[in-house]
């Protein structure tokens, strides 16, 4: 078992992640500005980089962490996309609230 | 190899009359029925008359699922094989008459439709059938929808809706017994007679296929969708739907239900036969009040395939050999019927009965004519309906007397209505519509005059259609009882 | 790892390459013509789908990261087929538009990272693969840039993908922290129907469920749908939906399938709802396009249906059943896409009368429709029928009886619009309407399809034969 691991036990990181994940869904769930939604999708991530790192640690496995990079950089390219469309819908409507775009019934 | 080409021509000519224009892709159907009518009669020639299954084509098409390309003709088979081949050419000629719009798309479809029927005819194979079935149904759809009368796209739709949710039953039903298939599942029909079903499964198959075929043929009370959509139908749809299409309905009951599930027939038969006997007397009665012509035969039909149907779920040799030779006989009739009153409507622009009157001092020949058909259709001896209902009362009063005296009613009601319309059309004052009426045309003398002989024909000599099924009801009956034996030791 | 390894990766080579050819002739802006880009882009789809038939099959490259068979091919060679067809329709829109290069660039990455999804033996691969296949795709949505509800649908589109992707990636790692490895096909051997593992799954359930849009995670469809380019609906409802459908199919075949007898039953539950909800909403539409997204998260039921099957049915009825249904789907929204173009109306009550002024678009309409009503003897009938004789492996009689009656459900909507197609009354009845040789084409090869594929049986034996 890694030295890591023995002073804060995985339990605690998949807790901590899964407490993460849930804000994070709440947030995309509740929330109605397109930017904060975007940033609670960043904590969902976030929560998953945790828990894979952790798990990485736990298997002695490098792959987990090598995935973290990963997902850092495909949320980036996503975030870069939406916040372009943002941008877009600002333009035309000039408000990112998302109860503004029903223009298409839900 | 005649089975193939059976199918072949119809979807060959299909194509060239596409690619013809107005009358002349009429003509291009007309040839491909006398080919196939010629086909059929090689076949009736050199066909052997025992139970074997003739003229057999087989081959893999989807392997992995067991499904074959398999068409074969025995007797029962070859008996409505001759009833399509004989009756296409003069649906084809009726339609001749008219001016049609997109007249090769018209003919395209009746050729179509040929093919499907004859497909639905000679498969061996239960998938081949169903496909049959189905693609027979789609040209008759748009043959209605398009060329039909009043209201004509919501009464398609229905008839369109009605027949294929009763068919899913029977895929459903097809797939189940495909699934009970040892080793690697195949869905031949032959291979579905050797399954040794619980009753309880052949209760549920007997349903599922009851359910399809009763919506077909069709059977009271599933018979709604058919006075609106024989009334809205352009003459040869209503020819085709009533001559040949509901056979494949009564096909299927003998092909299928028959002998896959002979004990649920055996236990379900009296509320069968009862639906149909209610079906009998329903149409009878409505029949009898109806003043427009087509919807009069229309209501007839129900009637006289509810005693077909009834013959054949009496399950005996009578009651089968009846509904094959009657088969024939109410598709030749309807087809005849519907001929005369197309005539009628052409001629004088309307089909209300009230409206004519005293034809029979105007024509005399028409009026010859009809009566000979009208008689055929009631079932008077020496015409060709009276062979066929008598062996059909017969089959049903061997199962049940009361049954076959209900049954009997169709011949008294078949009369009442039938000369009530004679007299009504035929006799009487003068009308101006019965004026219109003067002569036939030497075309339409031909078709009517080829009708009447082969009713009287038949009348005569029905062992000539007798003779072709007998040895293959036979083997259903002995297929049918070695059913029974067998769960009778277990 | 040799040369023959190599060719496997062939095709994504190759589109790789022709991505970064147009990007480097758009620089130095080398092309200015649209028509030129689109027949460009035409024949290198065209030669993606040839070079589908060629060469070596299977092998792994990158330590088993990624995969190759010949059935995985043939999925690639329809996506990329399905692609053609999707471009081929675009000619009238794309004749225009100001940004056409980029059209294609989107479009090419997104199939590019489709074919990487389905090779993918490692789970990084494939969640780089699923997400360069849903990133672009959000940018074409929202490719209109003038219209509100074009960017409307991107957003919607981006957002519901980034969630998805989320849920997906949560149930990754706890599959990572179970079994140590990213190698899907390793799973197997470690995975068992546990907690963890149960949870996990329904994590990773919910983001496949929101990529191909079922009910409940379908709310995104209708309005991306709606709001995109007719040809990115295309786009979206086949290519998209089909590859991650195979990709599903290969997940829970591959990576988890010591666990069916558990996701089975989520399929169950999905599957029921995602029908009837799907039917139900499809019959209350205005709009033909929405009417169309409903009938495919509909048809996505059916999908489930056949994935209940054993190891080697299923895919190859997926598989089937998806090729049908690129045929019939595109046909469909072709016609749409035709008509919008040419008048501006997407409203089911514009298609009253159609027939009459539009004889041969309407019997193109009603073969589709014809087809995703799986009426015989149109190719859906079979692709409907070899799901159900696959999912009879393992789904329960309330399934079948549910996806039967949907089926008569699905009949009554779909044969309505063929109804209203057919009537004559129509007090503004469309024009008739002249459509570009490629989109004709196009609606030739999709109608050739739905009536041949079926009848000529031999195809599903052969991707049967692939699959085992």
């Amino acid at each position: 078992m890694n030295t890591i691991l023995s002073i804060v036990p995985i339990q605690y990181y998949i807790i901590l992640s899964a407490i993460l994940f849930s804000i994070g869904v709440m947030g995309v769930l509740t929330r109605s500005n397109a930017i904060i939604i975007f940033m609670s999708v960043e904590i969902m991530l976030n929560s998953v980089n945790l828990l894979l790192a952790a798990f990485s640690t736990y298997h002695n496995d490098a792959a987990g962490q090598i995935f973290v990079f990963f997902i850092m950089a495909v949320a980036a390219a996503e975030v870069a996309v939406g916040l372009a469309i943002i941008v877009m819908i600002y333009r035309n409507i000039n408000t990112i609230d998302i109860y503004n775009l029903n223009k298409l019934k839900g | 190899m005649l089975t193939g080409l059976l199918l072949l021509i119809p979807l060959l000519f299909m194509i060239v009359s596409l690619l013809m224009k107005g009358k002349q892709s009429g003509y291009v159907a007309l040839v491909s029925s006398v080919v196939s009518l010629f086909i059929s009669l090689c076949m009736a020639f050199t066909f052997q008359h025992d139970d074997t299954v003739q003229f057999e084509l087989n081959y893999s098409w989807i392997s992995s699922f067991g499904i074959h390309f398999h068409l074969g003709v025995d007797g029962i088979s070859l008996i409505l094989i001759l009833l399509t081949t004989f009756l296409t050419p003069f649906i084809i000629l009726t339609s001749l008459q008219k001016e049609t719009d997109n007249s090769n798309v018209f003919f395209a479809l009746i050729l179509l439709m040929q093919a499907g029927i004859l497909g639905a005819f000679t498969a061996m194979d239960s998938f081949l059938f169903y496909m049959s079935y189905e693609v027979a149904l789609i040209p008759i759809y748009f043959i209605c929808g398009l060329w039909g009368g009043e209201n004509r796209i919501a009464v398609a739709l229905k008839f369109f809706i009605y027949t294929l949710a009763g068919s899913l039953f029977m895929l459903v039903s097809i797939i189940y017994l495909y699934l009970q298939t040892p080793g690697n599942h195949s869905f031949e029909i032959s291979e579905f007679y050797k399954l040794n079903l619980s009753s309880s499964q052949q209760s549920w198959i007997f349903w599922g296929f009851f359910l399809a075929f009763a919506v077909k043929i069709p059977i009271f009370p599933f018979h709604s969708w058919q006075p609106s959509t024989y009334t809205i139908a352009p003459t040869a749809g209503t020819m085709l739907l009533a001559g040949i299409m509901l056979k494949m309905g009564l096909y299927g009951l003998i092909r299928f239900v028959l002998p896959i599930a002979p004990e649920a027939v055996a236990h379900w038969n009296t509320l069968a036969i009862l639906l149909c006997v209610c079906g009998i007397i329903y149409g009878s009665v409505i029949a009898i009040r109806q003043n427009d012509l087509k919807k009069l035969v229309a209501f007839s039909s129900i009637a006289h395939v509810g005693l077909i149907a009834a013959g054949i779920f009496s399950m005996n040799a009578q009651g089968i050999q009846g509904a094959m030779i009657q088969m024939f006989n109410h598709g030749v009739n309807a087809v005849a019927l519907f001929f005369l009153i197309d005539l009628l409507e052409r001629r004088s622009g309307t089909r209300l009965m009230d409206k004519f009157g005293g034809i029979a001092s105007v024509n005399k020949r028409f009026a010859v004519v009809f009566a000979i058909v009208m008689l055929g259709s009631i079932g008077l001896p020496m015409t060709n309906g009276f062979v066929g209902e008598f062996l059909l009362l017969f089959g049903v009063y061997q199962w049940n007397m009361y049954a076959a005296m209900f049954a009997g009613l169709t011949i008294i009601l078949g009369a009442v209505y039938m000369l009530r319309l004679y007299r009504n059309v035929f006799f009487g004052e003068i009308s101006e519509a019965s004026t219109s009426i003067l002569s036939m045309s030497m075309l339409e003398r031909i078709i009517s005059y080829k009708l009447v002989a082969l009713i009287i024909l038949l009348g005569i000599f029905p062992n000539l259609l007798l003779n072709i099924s007998a040895p293959a009801v036979n083997k259903l009956l002995n297929l049918i009882a070695h059913h029974s034996n067998l769960s009778s030791i277990l | 790892m040799n040369i023959s390894d190599w060719l496997t990766l062939r095709i994504e080579i190759a589109l790789a390459v022709f991505i970064l050819l147009q990007l480097i002739i758009k620089i130095f802006d080398l092309i200015r013509s649209n028509e030129t880009w689109l027949r460009l882009n035409i024949a290198i789809t065209f030669l993606i789908v040839l070079l589908g038939f060629t060469g070596n099959d299977s092998g792994s490259l990158f330590g088993g990261m990624f995969i190759s068979t010949s059935f995985i091919i043939i999925e690639k060679t329809i996506l990329a087929f399905a692609t053609l067809l999707v471009l081929m329709q675009s000619y009238n829109w794309l004749k225009h538009h100001q940004h056409t290069p980029e059209f294609f660039m989107l479009l090419l990455t997104a199939l590019l990272g489709m074919f990487l999804m389905l090779s993918a033996n490692n789970i990084l691969l494939f969640y780089l693969g699923l997400e360069m296949a849903t990133i672009p795709v959000a940018a074409l949505a929202n490719f209109d840039l003038d219209k509100q509800r074009s960017s409307e649908a991107g957003m919607k589109m981006i957002l519901s993908s980034a969630f998805s992707s989320g849920m997906l990636l949560f149930g990754i790692s706890i599959f990572y922290g179970i079994t140590g490895t990213l190698t899907i096909s390793s799973w197997q051997e470690i995975l068992r129907p546990g907690g963890l593992e149960v949870l996990a799954l329904i994590f990773i359930m919910t983001g496949f469920g929101f990529k191909i849009s079922l009910v409940p995670f379908h709310l995104w469809t209708a309005d991306v749908y709606e709001g995109s380019p007719v040809s990115i609906t295309a786009f979206l409802s086949v290519v998209s939906k089909g590859a991650v459908s195979f990709a599903l199919a290969r997940f829970l075949f591959n990576g988890v399938i010591m666990m069916q007898e558990f996701w089975v039953e989520i399929l169950f539950l999905l599957s029921i709802i995602t029908m009837t909800v799907g039917n139900l909403f499809a019959m209350r539409q205005t709009n033909i396009k929405r009417f169309l997204a409903f009938s495919t998260v509909a048809q996505a039921g059916y999908i489930l249906l056949g994935l209940a099957g054993d190891p080697v049915n299923a895919p190859t009825s997926v598989v089937y059943f998806i090729l049908v249904y690129m045929f019939s789907n595109l046909a469909a929204l072709g016609v749409v896409e035709i008509v919008s173009f040419a008048t501006q109306k997407e409203d089911l009550d514009d298609y009253k009368g159609f027939y009459n002024s539009n004889k041969k678009l309407a019997i193109v309409l009603m073969l589709a429709l014809f087809s995703l009503a799986g009426i015989p003897p149109t190719a859906g009938f079979f692709g409907k029928l070899f799901l159900f004789t696959s999912g009879i492996h393992s789904a329960s009689v309330v399934w079948l009886l549910f996806a039967s009656l949907n089926l008569v459900v699905s009949l009554y909507y779909y044969m309505r619009l063929v109804r209203m197609m057919f009537s004559e009354n129509n007090e503004k009845p469309l024009a008739s309407i002249q459509s570009p040789l490629l989109s004709n084409i196009a609606l030739i090869i999709c109608s050739a399809g739905i009536l041949f594929i079926g009848i000529f049986g031999g195809l599903y034996d052969y991707l049967h034969q692939l699959a085992k």
